[in-house]
């Protein structure tokens, strides 16, 4: 199970002659059950992208398997796609539309025509894993916090059941508490309901610390898809895109040169200041 | 989808026609108009056609682009054009299945559909060589006068300016709600009326939301800014009339004139 983008290309204005492309000439496979991470400069075409995976817009050219099955297919379900390939949009307040937060999540389920019971029974599960209490199902969406808005969008998504979760800019105007807590929360998903985590970011620290692997665009382009490690190794390509690696892992690479620590494999504080901690107790 | 609007937007180019004063624009628009209205005549109706062709291509604005203004209306155009087609009594022409289409019905059908096609691309080459801005400027302008009788012209002409500021923030955002319920399974095109009606309130309801949390920022940004309307506010670029501006009032007054000793020929 996968989803396989061949040659994708995407421009927001196919009638002016001179094309300028999203997204040009994308090759990715996307394996199931991994976590990974999407960075790249605002207009680097990562939302272009995440938009192509389920349907939302069509590719200029170029072909998108899902499961092996051609989405562009006329015969094939783009309604069908968007269940199993659920996209979270950056702003909550795009899709919050409910009286209660319990009838909003409601929603998805309802659109794929489960019974009543079901789509309830969705429903609570949905909320109970991004850690609502039944206390706050009868709330109004629109009087939460930002970072509740942001997990009942994703609880939205997540009753649908999907395979795939898509996240665009999931921490996008969240306090440090918020944006921790959401991104445990996709880690926790990845890992305990074995969902594949998409998640679209410009903050590197927070893609660093949590995806299996890096997808870095530059100009509607893939440049590298690697693990986190492999892609900070690439710090002038990195800088010259004008992306900016994590402090820790300058700090780490410097040290691994000076011979004080073994593995520069460090991207957070807290990382660092362990294996730091490690090392030089090693040496007294 | 919403994108293909093309009526009511602005096209930048460098013509003499986006270089005039925004009133004279809206007069010669109003002027063109009430000309489509004084008499329905072959040599009236070729004689605006032209004088409309001409400043299309004066504007430099693409015909293409200006027809492409006219599909999202298509569908009224053609109605009332078979409606008048069809209904207007006369010399019988066709009788079929009970239907009669009389002459006078051909040509009043054709006359109409001319008229509206004539009525759109008129009024839409002003919004393509008119910034909204200059637009409000220049309402504003021409009806100062009546700010003497009380009536709240700044005002209105604020309103007016921020609505049109604000429509593509809000297709915009209707593009990205539509997907954003889209993602999540919505689908707008099955069963019956009451049921799509019903499928696009998980659209209205975020659009609406979105729309007055704009306006309370902008009003918040307003008032910390000081903002008061009235008299003592001056313009950062007031509009001063220019020679072109004469020239263009002089070509307005032949075209009345000619369309009104065409009425009686």
């Amino acid at each position: 199970m996968s989803i396989i983008i061949d040659k994708v290309s995407y421009t927001y204005d196919i009638r002016s002659k001179e094309k300028k492309y999203a997204v040009k000439d994308i090759k990715l496979v996307l394996p199931e059950g991994e976590f990974i991470g999407i960075i790249g400069q605002t207009g680097s075409g990562k939302s272009t992208l995440v938009q192509l995976l389920n349907g939302l817009i069509k590719a200029t050219s170029g072909a998108i398997y899902y499961n092996g099955e051609d989405i562009y297919d006329p015969n094939y379900s783009l309604k069908e796609l968007r269940k199993k390939v659920g996209l979270v949009f950056q702003y909550p307040d795009y899709q919050l539309f409910g009286a209660t937060v319990f009838e909003d999540v409601c929603y998805g389920p309802k659109n794929i025509g489960l019974s009543k019971l079901e789509i309830q029974k969705r429903a609570f599960d949905a909320l109970k894993k991004v850690g609502f209490d039944s206390d706050i199902y009868d709330a109004s969406p629109f009087e939460l916090s930002g970072g509740q808005k942001k997990r009942v969008a994703i609880a939205g998504i997540l009753a649908m059941e999907p395979e795939y979760l898509i996240l665009d800019e999931p921490s996008a105007g969240l306090d440090p508490k918020g944006r921790e807590q959401i991104l445990a929360l996709m880690k926790q998903l990845q890992q305990n309901e074995n969902i594949s985590i998409i998640m679209v970011s410009h903050s590197m620290e927070e893609v660093a610390q949590y995806a299996d692997r890096l997808i870095v665009m530059d100009q509607g382009q893939v440049q590298m898809f690697d693990t986190p490690n492999q892609v900070f190794s690439r710090v002038e390509e990195l800088e010259a895109m004008g992306l900016a690696v994590p402090e820790t892992v300058y700090l780490a690479k410097e040290l691994k040169k000076k011979g004080i620590l073994e593995d520069d494999n460090i991207f957070t504080t807290k990382q660092a200041v362990e294996s730091i901690y490690e090392a030089l107790a090693k040496q007294m | 989808m919403i994108k293909d609007i093309t009526i009511g937007q602005y096209y930048k180019t460098e013509s003499i026609l986006h270089q005039l004063d925004a009133r004279v624009k809206l007069f010669a628009t109003m002027i063109f108009v009430i000309s489509l209205f004084i008499e329905r005549n072959v040599f009236n109706y070729v004689v605006a056609g032209t004088a409309l062709l001409c400043l299309i291509l004066v504007s430099r604005v693409p015909i293409g682009y200006m027809l492409r203004g006219l599909k999202p209306i298509a569908v009224v155009l053609l109605f009332s054009i078979i409606i008048n087609m069809l209904f207007t009594p006369g010399i019988p022409l066709i009788t079929f299945l009970g239907i009669t289409i009389t002459i006078q019905g051909i040509k009043l059908a054709i006359y109409i559909g001319c008229r509206y096609v004539l009525l759109i691309l008129g009024s839409s080459l002003m919004t393509f060589t008119t910034t909204p801005n200059e637009l409000t400027d220049g309402l504003e302008k021409a009806f100062a006068p009546l700010a003497k009788i009380k009536m709240p012209v700044h005002e209105v002409a604020m309103m007016m300016s921020i609505t049109l500021r604000f429509i593509p923030i809000l297709t915009e955002e209707l593009d990205k709600i539509t997907k954003a319920q889209l993602a999540r399974g919505a689908d707008f095109e099955e069963g019956n009326l009451f049921h799509r009606m019903k499928g696009y309130v998980p659209i209205l309801v975020p659009l609406f939301v979105a729309a007055i949390r704009r306006a309370n920022d902008l009003a918040l940004a307003m008032e910390s800014r000081c903002y008061q309307g009235g008299q003592s506010r001056t313009k950062m670029k007031p509009l001063q009339y220019k020679k072109r501006d004469a020239i263009a009032y002089a070509i307005i007054f032949t075209y009345l004139g000619v369309m009104i000793v065409g009425a009686f020929l």
